[in-house]
């Protein structure tokens, strides 16, 4: 789907609004958000196995843009894509994507911020992979567009495992295995 | 001069050069290749490129020397800032054929044949170490590769040939600049460096001042082979003019516990393609990544690093930062890739860019793939202005507004200045200040 296409179907916030957005157990899906003057979208996802494509476009003057995904994934092939663009001054986005690979899941991570001429406020942008098993596969493309002065774009992407030293810890605080395991993937997914 | 390229040309070049059969072959099949592969579109636009306009090969006594006059006066300008001394002027203008050689290098020579190191160009090494030549060339860029590499397999022409014996140490950089000429500062350079066990060796290559060109396209390819306990820094800067379109391809393939050090500095031509790549194949390799590009109006840089971990405990770090001003555009592309044998690997990759005007613009476009329980890798970017507070900052202690914004563009690239031997470093001190300073 291109960006014309995906704008037809856009909901959007209008001046001054402010939408906050809460799932559990979410599947996916293809959204797109454009957002006037002033307003706010707070968007927090988590699920198994989720597909998600998600554009925000900061249209308007100080709109802002707080996206989190959390993801576990078993065994089957997950995917994240979210396109910010900063389209406006004063503009602030933050997406946090957090995904847990287990049983040979494969996921593909992909976040894009991007700053047009004209634009000016702070984009981040932090994805974080935790894999813990041998046949479970990561892929992940932090971007950045910028052009000109006004935006700031900051991106931090990792592969991570799960700190043995860490498990060690919770063990001999009387804790089992598998609980401190789950702890730790807990404290990751937030 | 004649144009074009076709399997005729290459047998003149390759009779010209009296090479062996198995080289013509070599650059016969690569042309194949190249005829067969499409121009790459996922990067800057390419489409002026036009192989029918280019000249492939010009024969040593032919090459006549371009008119000083021509020389575009910006270049001729920036000699005058920089200090360059006329004779190196005319060479890096393209209007001497060949750098008289110093005593210096002349003792430098001496020592190295002492201890067994090969410098040597490679239409010489060909012609003197043949079996060396056959055993690398290719085996780490081969033509199928990519077009470039393709063309550059089927038309190469000068470029570098170090072997390094094992436990030798170089103390000092070898240095292409002491061999400049014409004929080596070729459009299509073919490179080997190979270092056998516990080598050490640092090797520079390229000119950071304003080096003027006629050709159009550059497509160098080199490859570095670095042997168990062996380290290879190599450095490359380019300030081509910018008419160029340079689009190498370059590799280094790291045993156990090597070093590789790459670092790259790129500052003209129209159109940089280069992402420098190492395998870190043994286990313990380690490779360091630093490097610093500056596109300016009409310049796209786009230049990266790509790492593949393949054995365990190996390390990579890529250093990567970038300015864009007046339009240009500068971009990121990299990959880290560590496979599921990969343990214990620690890879970081850092690149920054900053942007100084309303029209330029600044990419990156990182991959990162892990397989397995026991990767950990770690990437991270920002892209933007110069901060105002430390402008802020610098004006509150007396600077103005102009001087703070060089001093901290200067500071933004010391990461990769300081490791310069100390010529290199001051001439690329006063070329970005040159650079960021004008209007």
């Amino acid at each position: 789907m291109n960006r014309k296409e995906i704008r037809k179907n856009a909901i959007y916030l209008e001046k001054g609004e402010t939408i906050e957005i809460n799932e559990d157990k979410y599947k996916g899906g293809v959204l797109a958000f454009i957002l006037k003057e002033n307003s706010v979208l707070k968007r927090t996802v988590r699920g198994k196995n989720i597909s998600e494509t998600v554009w925000v476009f900061l249209e308007g003057k100080k709109s802002s843009a707080e996206l989190k995904s959390f993801i576990e994934a078993d065994g089957k092939k997950v995917r994240s894509e979210i396109h910010v663009e900063h389209l406006a001054e004063k503009t602030i986005s933050s997406v946090k994507t957090r995904a847990v690979l287990d049983n040979g899941a494969a996921a593909g991570i992909k976040g894009i911020i991007s700053g047009a001429e004209g634009s000016s406020g702070n984009g981040s942008l932090d994805e974080k992979v935790l894999i813990l098993n041998d046949n479970s596969y990561a892929e992940m493309q932090p971007e950045l567009e910028i052009q000109g002065t006004g935006i700031t774009g900051r991106h931090s992407a990792g592969i991570e495992r799960i700190n043995e030293g860490k498990v060690f810890y919770l063990m001999s605080r009387g804790m089992g295995k598998r609980d401190a395991e789950r702890m730790i993937i807990e404290g990751f997914l937030v | 001069m004649e144009k074009g390229l076709s399997k005729k040309k290459i047998r003149e070049i390759s009779a010209i050069k009296n090479e062996p059969e198995w080289m013509l072959e070599k650059r016969l099949g690569a042309y194949n290749i190249f005829i067969g592969k499409k121009i790459p579109e996922w990067g800057p636009d390419l489409s002026e490129l036009d192989f029918g306009e280019i000249v492939y090969y010009i024969k040593g006594e032919k090459r006549k020397a371009t008119d000083w006059k021509n020389v575009p006066e910006k270049i001729k300008k920036q000699f005058e800032e920089l200090g360059i001394p006329k004779a190196e002027k005319k060479l890096l203008g393209g209007s001497l054929a060949h750098y008289e050689s110093t005593a210096v290098y002349e003792q430098l020579k001496k020592r190295w044949e002492k201890q067994g190191v090969i410098f040597t160009d490679m239409d010489s090494a060909l012609k003197k170490y043949p079996e060396m030549v056959k055993k690398y060339f290719g085996k780490l860029v081969p033509p199928s590769d990519n077009k470039f590499s393709a063309l550059n397999t089927a038309v190469w022409s000068g470029g570098t040939f170090i072997y390094i014996p094992k436990n030798t140490k170089v103390e000092a950089p070898l240095q292409t600049y002491f061999k400049m000429n014409t004929q080596n500062m070729g459009q299509f350079e073919r490179t080997l460096i190979i270092a056998d066990e516990g080598a050490e060796v640092h090797y520079i290559e390229g000119c950071s001042a304003p080096t003027y060109s006629t050709a159009s396209l550059h497509a160098a390819v080199v490859e570095v082979f670095a042997s168990k306990n062996s380290k290879v820094r190599y450095t490359t800067i380019q300030n081509w003019s910018t008419n160029v379109y340079n689009l190498a391809t370059k590799r280094a393939f790291a045993e156990e516990n090597a070093y590789i050090e790459w670092m790259d500095g790129n500052i003209g031509s129209k159109v940089n393609m280069k992402y420098p790549s190492v395998l870190l194949s043994g286990k313990g390799a380690k490779c360091e990544m630093l490097s610093i590009g500056y596109a300016g109006g009409g310049q796209i840089q786009d230049t990266g690093g790509k790492i593949f971990h393949l054995a365990p405990e190996t390390h990579s770090s890529i250093t990567s930062k970038s300015i864009s001003k007046d339009g240009g555009t500068a971009n990121y592309r990299g990959i880290i890739d560590a496979t599921k044998d990969a343990e214990g690997i620690v890879s970081s990759v850092r690149c920054d860019g900053i942007v100084l005007d309303e029209k330029s613009h600044s990419n990156t476009y990182p991959k990162i793939k892990a397989k397995g329980k026991k990767a950990s890798v770690s990437h991270e970017a920002s892209v933007g202005k110069i901060s105002e507070e430390s402008i802020f900052y610098l004006m509150s202690r007396g600077f103005s507004r102009d001087e703070a914004h060089r001093m901290l563009v200067i500071g933004f690239a010391e990461e990769f200045i300081k490791k310069l031997p100390f010529e290199y470093a001051v001439e690329i001190n006063k070329l970005l200040d040159m650079e960021v300073g004008e209007k």
